[in-house]
C-alpha cells in the first residue's frame, strides 16, 4: 500500500512537470481576452437594466468631471489589447497586441560610439510580468527604430539588424546597433519606439505596440 | 462579471481549462473551441463564486461538458483520430514527451480522470462529484489508465 502512495506521488510530480509544459498560445489567449470586449452579455433584468442606467449616469458624471484632468496628463485611458490582423480579403492572418505605452516601460543608457556604430543600451520593463501576453513572452526583439534631435527633426538612423534578447523576470536588456553616422557626440536625441516583438516558443511572433519615447545622449 | 475580474481569473485558469480540454478532445481546434466556450460562459455567468477554487472547479467542469457535446456531435462520432496539427508542444525531455503522448492515445473517459488526479489534485470523491459519476466508477477508470500507461511507458510510470 506504501508503495502505491510513494509510486503515486513519483507518478503524480512526473504528470505536473509534463503538463506544465503545455500552454494555450498566445492567439488563443488573446481571442479569450478579446471576448470581453467584442461579445454581448445576456440579456438584463428590468431591474438590473434600472440599476445600470443609474451607475453608467453616475459613471458619466464621474469620469467627465475627472477626463479632463486627466486629459492634460496626456496618458491614455485603456490599456492594451489583442487584435486581428487581416488580408485584404478580411481573412484573419495573425494578432497584435497594441496600445501597450502603459504596460511596458522601455529606458535607455548613454550612446557610446563604436566605429561607424552608435551602441546604445536598452530596457524594456512590463510592468505586470504575469498579465497575458507579458507571461508569454520568452524574448522580444526590435527591428525598426526612430530618433529625432532635440527639435524634433527626424535624424537618418537605421538598425542594420533586428536586436533580440532574453526575458528574466519581466524584464528584458540589449544593446541597439544604430547607424549612426548623423549622430554627434555630446548632443541630445529622442529615440522612439512604436513596436516590438514578443517571442515565445512555438508561437509566431507577437507584435507589440504603442509609443515610447526616451533621450538619449552621445558620449 | 466585470472586465477586470474576468481578465484576472483568464490569466488564471486560461492554462488549466486548455490543459483540461486537451485531454477532452482529440486536437488542438477542438480543444481551443472548447476553451473558448468555457470563457465566454464564465463571461457571461453572473458572479456568485464563492471563492478562485470555487471558479476553477466550475470552469474545469463546463469545459468537460463543452467537450462531451462535441463528441457527441453527428459530424465529430464519423470523424477518425485527426492528424497532427500546429500547436503541437514542445517538451524540455522526450520522457514528458513520452508521457504526453502515452496520456493522449488513452480513451478519453481514462484521460479526463487521469488529469483530474494527478494535475489538479482533486481526490476520488472530487472527481465523482464533477464528472457526475460513482466513487467505484472513478477509481476503476483511474486503476485501468494507470494500467496503460505503465503497458506503454513501462519503468518510467511506476
Amino acid at each position: 500500500m506504501k508503495s502505491d502512495v510513494n509510486a503515486d506521488k513519483k507518478n503524480r510530480v512526473y504528470y505536473q512537470e509534463t503538463f506544465n509544459e503545455v500552454h494555450a498560445s498566445q492567439a488563443l489567449a488573446g481571442k479569450v481576452m478579446n471576448m470581453a470586449n467584442k461579445k454581448e452579455k445576456k440579456g438584463m433584468t428590468t431591474l438590473t437594466k434600472k440599476v445600470a442606467v443609474a451607475v453608467a449616469a453616475l459613471a458619466f458624471l464621474l469620469v467627465g468631471s475627472n477626463g479632463v484632468v486627466y486629459a492634460a496628463t496626456g496618458s491614455t485611458w485603456i490599456g492594451g489589447f489583442f487584435r486581428d490582423i487581416t488580408d485584404f480579403t478580411g481573412a484573419i492572418t495573425g494578432t497584435e497586441y497594441v496600445q501597450a505605452t502603459e504596460e511596458v516601460d522601455i529606458s535607455v543608457g548613454t550612446a557610446t560610439v563604436q566605429g561607424v556604430e552608435v551602441l546604445l543600451p536598452l530596457e524594456l520593463k512590463f510592468s505586470d510580468k504575469d498579465k497575458i501576453p507579458f507571461r508569454f513572452l520568452e524574448g522580444v526583439s526590435v527591428a525598426e527604430v526612430k530618433v529625432v534631435d532635440a527639435n524634433g527633426a527626424d535624424v537618418d538612423v537605421t538598425l542594420p539588424a533586428e536586436i533580440s534578447a532574453m526575458v528574466v523576470d519581466g524584464v528584458a536588456q540589449m544593446e541597439l546597433q544604430l547607424s549612426g553616422q548623423q549622430l554627434t557626440a555630446g548632443k541630445e536625441y529622442h529615440l522612439i519606439l512604436e513596436t516590438f516583438y514578443g517571442l515565445s516558443k512555438a508561437d509566431q511572433p507577437l507584435g507589440v505596440k504603442g509609443y515610447w519615447e526616451c533621450e538619449f545622449i552621445v558620449k | 462579471m466585470n472586465t477586470k475580474e474576468y481578465e484576472r481569473l483568464t490569466t488564471r485558469y486560461l492554462d488549466c481549462i486548455y490543459r483540461v480540454a486537451l485531454n477532452g478532445c482529440r486536437n488542438y481546434a477542438d480543444a481551443e473551441d472548447v476553451v473558448q466556450n468555457t470563457f465566454l460562459k464564465l463571461w457571461q455567468k453572473e458572479n456568485d463564486f464563492e471563492d478562485d477554487e470555487h471558479v476553477r472547479k466550475w470552469l474545469i467542469r463546463v469545459a468537460l461538458n463543452e467537450c462531451n457535446s462535441l463528441w457527441r456531435s453527428f459530424w465529430k462520432r464519423r470523424t477518425t483520430f485527426l492528424e497532427e496539427l500546429p500547436g503541437e508542444p514542445i517538451f524540455s525531455t522526450p520522457e514528458k514527451s513520452n508521457l504526453f503522448y502515452a496520456v493522449r492515445e488513452l480513451p478519453a473517459k481514462y484521460r479526463q480522470v487521469v488529469h483530474l488526479f494527478y494535475f489538479e489534485g482533486y481526490s476520488v470523491r472530487e472527481i465523482a462529484e464533477i464528472l457526475k459519476l460513482s466513487e467505484t466508477a472513478v477509481q476503476t477508470r483511474l486503476l485501468r489508465a494507470r494500467q496503460k500507461l505503465k503497458e506503454k511507458l513501462k519503468e518510467a510510470w511506476e
